[in-house]
């Protein structure tokens, strides 16, 4: 029988790393994927996600049409930052239908980058209204998606009715420089913040 | 459960599980295996093929077992500042 192969003894009482988390949200096909594997440092990685206890409150059949989906994919990413700290990016689908993982995802996060399309800004409430309740900081980031905006900013804040001192930018997912701009602008906002680090959050209705 | 185990949440081998991981069976088997160095339990459920409930349920397993160690995301709130800006400065980096 093989003896198994042991960790350097020290690597046990060494300490562990500080996972850090930073959750993108957006709606299918809105460009949460490639922004994360923009930036990730391993091949983005898709885990399945099971509905959990707090899914079946909200089983109710009539205004979950395709409930027999029961698990949903979970696309995310890492970055290493220095010899401690491992940043892990988390993309969650950002319709109220989802809403059931929002509280797993943002339990422990630095903050949320919100990822929109401007033609359809609808898939994002949800996301923003969740993140303006429970207090986790986060940031708006518009995809331009041919290099042009197709709506003022101003109309964008006015239309998603964020306040006024949540950040929000323009931004490329395929351009690896851009997203780290709009995590950058994310951790900003996390350090004028009282509750930096997400807590887990009771929210009625979710 | 008492404490749930976040998806980012780094969990590795002890001396222990390696001893006893030929023991084990299956997936909890695999799981041990896998934890030779800090891992995400996001990155174990990518591994094992397990969705992250269940994979959440077996390292809790372990975890009571002793034979995995863990380490969550709470950050002392004096550190979380001092965090956020190590961060910063990794992005800016490579950035």
């Amino acid at each position: 029988m093989d003896l198994p192969q042991f960790a350097d003894p020290a690597a046990e009482s060494a300490r562990p790393p500080v996972p850090v988390k930073i959750v993108i949200a957006g709606g299918f096909g809105v460009g949460k994927t490639t922004a994360v594997s923009q930036v990730s440092e391993v091949p983005v990685l898709t885990t399945e996600a099971p509905m959990t206890e707090a899914a079946a409150a909200l089983d109710r059949a009539e205004e979950v049409p395709d409930k027999t989906t029961t698990t949903v994919a979970l696309d995310f990413g890492r970055i290493t930052i220095d010899d401690e700290i491992k940043l892990y990016l988390f993309g969650t689908p950002g319709q109220d239908r989802f809403g059931f993982m929002w509280r797993d995802l943002t339990e422990g996060a630095l903050g949320a980058l919100v990822i929109v399309d401007a033609r359809r800004l609808d898939d994002c409430y949800p996301a923003v209204d969740y993140f303006e309740r429970t207090g986790i900081p986060f940031g708006v980031a518009v995809n331009l998606f041919d290099g042009m905006l197709t709506h003022d900013l101003d109309d964008v804040r006015w239309a998603l009715a964020v306040s006024d001192d949540t950040p929000l930018i323009t931004f490329d997912a395929r351009d690896r420089g851009s997203v780290l701009d709009a995590l950058l602008v994310v951790l900003r906002r996390s350090l004028t913040m009282p509750r930096r680090v997400g807590l887990p959050v009771d929210v009625a209705g979710l | 459960m008492g404490v749930t185990l976040n998806m980012a949440a780094q969990v590795m081998a002890t001396r222990d599980g390696l001893l006893g991981a030929s023991r084990l069976h299956y997936e909890h088997r695999d799981i041990v295996e896998f934890c030779r160095e800090w891992v995400a339990i996001a990155e174990i459920s990518v591994h094992v093929g397990l969705h992250l409930g269940v994979t959440r349920v077996l390292v809790a397993d372990l975890i009571a077992l002793k034979f995995l160690t863990t380490r969550g995301l709470d950050l002392p709130e004096d550190r979380q500042t001092q965090i956020i800006e190590r961060v910063i400065r990794g992005l800016t980096a490579i950035r």
